[in-house]
């Protein structure tokens, strides 16, 4: 889309000297098309809601100042490489103050729930959090990337720079982490209805 | 490099669907784009297409008034300006998710090390930077009526930045009663169109039923329209999306989202 869509900025704005037009609708480009894949990304990272605004912000800002050295055709994956950045130095930043802590680095506890809660979008989204903080973040990008967000094995290649291979690796082993902690799940479903 | 069913596809558990697609609903908040465009010094200009509401809002960004009235301009500019130019925010974002080109290089890199980078500053910080970069502009420069797209304005609004960034909702902003009732308006389709993008079609036309009724003739009507379109088809009702887009385009053919109903059903460009 970068290449019609500058236009439209630039059309828009047309009749104004501004100082860096065509830097400004890229950038403005990029907000749109971008924003809500990175505010997903650093949520499914691990970042909690109340923080993911001023994380994508950060995002952004990064992509402001080092636009020029941003090729064209690459925003996503420039802003998904910072994305993935200020998702660890969040986490880490967390991490220090214990009381507020993500659970990366202790082993997260089986989440097992109610599975009925499941039905529960905001509790089942909690669980989901909760899953995926078992899986190392190596995996777990790659886990939702493609069971999420529906990039194909391709892409993700491309886009976090790994060999085609590692990438499947990577995801074979995050859907196992996420299947035992599911049967977990399950599991205590069984049990609660008694079957064997 | 052969793909392997995807678990929301088919290849999952009840549960790890379910699980999965809890997090179909989580999106930014309306505002939340809004924010960072103020905390990039840019705005979307809406232009020509600036209903009456929305340059009230846009008139309050000069002088003394508060950030809250930016973010008031801006999330209409979202839907009146970007919004239409570009498509809607999630159908863009869903349509690049596909782009291969986005993908065929190299790119920064993304398993990088854990070495600190310039993202780990605080966003005011560089922020502040940003605003040093920028020409120097007296503030008392700045008309209160300029509008957004100047760079008189974007050097007013850098200036803004900090305090944007704690605005209140702008919801409850001062800015008007018009204002305010945009982003409302704004705020009560976002739930629609979060619905509708979650796959519940019949929650996002209950939701857009209300706000038909909260805001009858509102500005963002076309907009509306669009996604009860949408909806109704998702339902399979597409006789009545399509009926419902030949009166809206029959009353309003030069609407400025005639283009996108007409694709939805078919109806080819005129």
């Amino acid at each position: 889309m970068g290449a019609s869509a500058p236009s439209v900025m630039e059309d828009r704005s047309s009749g104004v000297s501004a100082a860096r037009p065509g830097a400004d609708a890229r950038l403005a480009v990029m907000v749109d098309a971008h924003f809500d894949f990175i505010w997903r990304t650093l949520r499914r990272l691990g970042i909690p809601a109340s923080d993911a605004d001023d994380g994508a912000q950060r995002v952004f800002v990064v992509a402001a100042r080092k636009l020029s050295d941003i090729e064209l055709g690459k925003e996503r994956s420039f802003l998904f490489a910072s994305a993935y950045r200020v998702a660890r130095e969040m986490r880490r930043s967390v991490a220090r103050h214990p009381a507020e802590a993500l659970p990366e680095d202790e082993l997260l506890p089986d989440p097992a729930p109610n599975p009925e809660e499941l039905s529960d979008r905001k509790r089942a989204r909690e669980v989901l959090d909760s899953v995926l903080d078992t899986l190392p973040i190596e995996n777990r990008t790659v886990f939702v990337l493609y069971e999420m967000e529906e990039l194909t094995m391709a892409e993700i290649a491309a886009l976090t720079e790994l060999p085609p291979g590692t990438v499947a690796s990577r995801l074979r082993r995050a859907r196992e982490l996420f299947r035992d902690a599911a049967d977990r799940i399950r599991a205590r479903e069984t049990r609660g209805g008694g079957k064997p | 490099m052969t793909d392997e069913t995807r678990l929301l596809r088919g290849a999952g558990t009840d549960v790890e669907r379910a699980l999965l697609e809890s997090a179909r609903e989580d999106a930014p908040s309306a505002d939340a784009r809004a924010k960072t465009l103020v905390a990039l010094g840019l705005a979307v200009s809406a232009g020509t297409a600036l209903a009456p509401a929305a340059v009230h809002a846009a008139t309050g960004i000069g002088g003394a008034s508060k950030a809250g009235g930016s973010v008031t301009a801006l999330l209409v500019a979202k839907w009146l300006g970007t919004g239409a130019a570009v498509g809607a925010v999630t159908a863009a974002c869903i349509a690049t998710a596909t782009t291969p080109g986005l993908f065929s290089e190299k790119a920064a890199p993304a398993a990088a090390s854990a070495a600190p980078s310039i993202a780990a500053r605080p966003a005011p910080a560089v922020v502040r930077e940003r605003r040093e970069e920028a020409e120097p502009v007296a503030p008392a420069a700045t008309a209160p009526e300029a509008p957004l797209a100047t760079p008189e304005a974007r050097a007013t609004r850098a200036t803004e930045t900090e305090t944007a960034e704690r605005a209140p909702d702008p919801a409850t902003s001062p800015g008007g009663p018009a204002a305010s009732n945009v982003v409302a308006e704004v705020a009560s389709l976002d739930r629609a169109r979060a619905a509708l993008a979650a796959g519940d079609a019949r929650t996002a036309l209950a939701r857009l039923s209300e706000h038909a009724r909260r805001f009858p003739g509102g500005a963002l009507e076309p907009e509306a329209v669009v996604l009860r379109v949408r909806a109704l088809r998702e339902t399979g009702d597409v006789t009545g999306a399509t009926a419902l887009a030949k009166s809206f385009l029959a009353a309003h053919p030069d609407s400025s989202q005639a283009a996108r109903l007409r694709a939805l059903v078919g109806l080819g460009t005129r």
